[in-house]
């Protein structure tokens, strides 16, 4: 709840500078709809992979379990080194965070759901550490619950990221 | 061959419906188990994809489908990912999701509000140079 509120107020923040392009670069000229498309599709299947592995972990399905967790990592880190090649492809072109408020408020609300997905991923990987040493064991399925609800909550903010930010800037709002 | 079918599949539906401690009795079985995700999944490929779409061509009347495929997504998302909502007695469930709607709306409409009216304001205020000309308070800034 506390990090719905957080995402509000970087969207607001967004919502009152994204036109305040100080004379640089706008979102009509910066975002490219493909990539996001693609980047959204990884997203929304690692959403997939993360319910499965809560039914493998529920069902005691340990390869199941093993094979989606890994699906979840492998499309999170994806997501992640797309976006992260994004920036660095901005900041390189000289569209930094630095340039207008507009990109300060795109960085920060973007960059800061990317860093709630590192977040993620750093947790899935303790998860399947712990699957390794441990195998499945009565706690397995609190946690992948827990796990779960963080990332579902990611892919719905996410939804709203991509359809506020990139497809309302790419339309010329 | 469809006695084995329906049989297969009452087994499949019963199978889901009971191996899910967390799901009450009361739970519809398309919210439970592997059929949840997928038919979530299917229909936030199909929304996303609409999104998409749409954007280039509609201009800017796609910007309210933008955001009504956005919403709709996003209960799809919470009913079949998060099971919020399929459970048949889940009112307080309603009650707390409205209520984190009302703060998120709050904050953003009041933002947006604050910031368009400090905007507004200091758009209309006189430089040093207006107020002071030839030395003296100009007459139309002097006060009384």
């Amino acid at each position: 709840m506390s990090d719905c509120v957080l995402f509000a107020s970087l969207f607001a923040a967004y919502a009152v500078a994204h036109t305040e392009t100080a004379g640089g670069p706008t979102a009509l000229m910066l975002f490219d709809r493909s990539f996001v498309l693609i980047e959204t599709l990884v997203l929304l299947t690692s959403s997939f992979t993360c319910g499965i592995a809560v039914l493998c972990a529920k069902r005691k399905n340990v390869l199941g379990l093993w094979l989606s967790l890994g699906a979840t990592l492998v499309l999170g880190l994806t997501f992640l080194a797309m976006e992260l090649g994004e920036f660095a492809k901005l900041i390189h072109e000289g569209s930094g965070p630095d340039v207008s408020a507009f990109l300060s408020s795109y960085f920060t609300l973007v960059g800061t759901h990317g860093l709630h997905i590192f977040v993620g991923i750093l947790w899935i990987l303790v998860l399947l550490v712990h699957l390794g040493v441990r195998g499945i064991q009565a706690s397995t399925t609190t946690r992948l619950m827990l796990f779960s609800l963080f990332w579902h909550f990611l892919d719905i903010v996410w939804i709203c990221i991509f359809s506020l930010v990139y497809l309302f800037g790419s339309i010329s709002l | 061959m469809d006695m084995h079918f329906l049989s297969g599949v009452s087994v499949w539906l019963h199978f889901t419906m009971t191996t899910s401690s967390t799901h009450s009795k009361k739970d519809r079985a398309s919210t439970v188990g592997i059929a949840s995700y997928t038919i979530g999944f299917a229909i936030s490929l199909v929304l996303t994809l609409l999104s998409f779409l749409v954007a280039p061509f509609v201009g800017i009347l796609a910007a309210p489908m933008i955001v009504i495929l956005a919403i709709v997504q996003l209960f799809v998302q919470l009913l079949f990912f998060l099971h919020l909502g399929s459970e048949r007695g889940g009112h307080l469930t309603i009650v707390l999701l409205g209520f984190a709607a009302g703060i998120i709306g709050i904050l953003i409409i009041g933002t947006l509000w604050i910031m368009s009216n400090l905007s507004h304001l200091h758009r209309s205020t006189p430089t040093t140079q207006d107020i002071y000309q030839g030395g003296v308070v100009a007459p139309q800034n002097e006060l009384h």
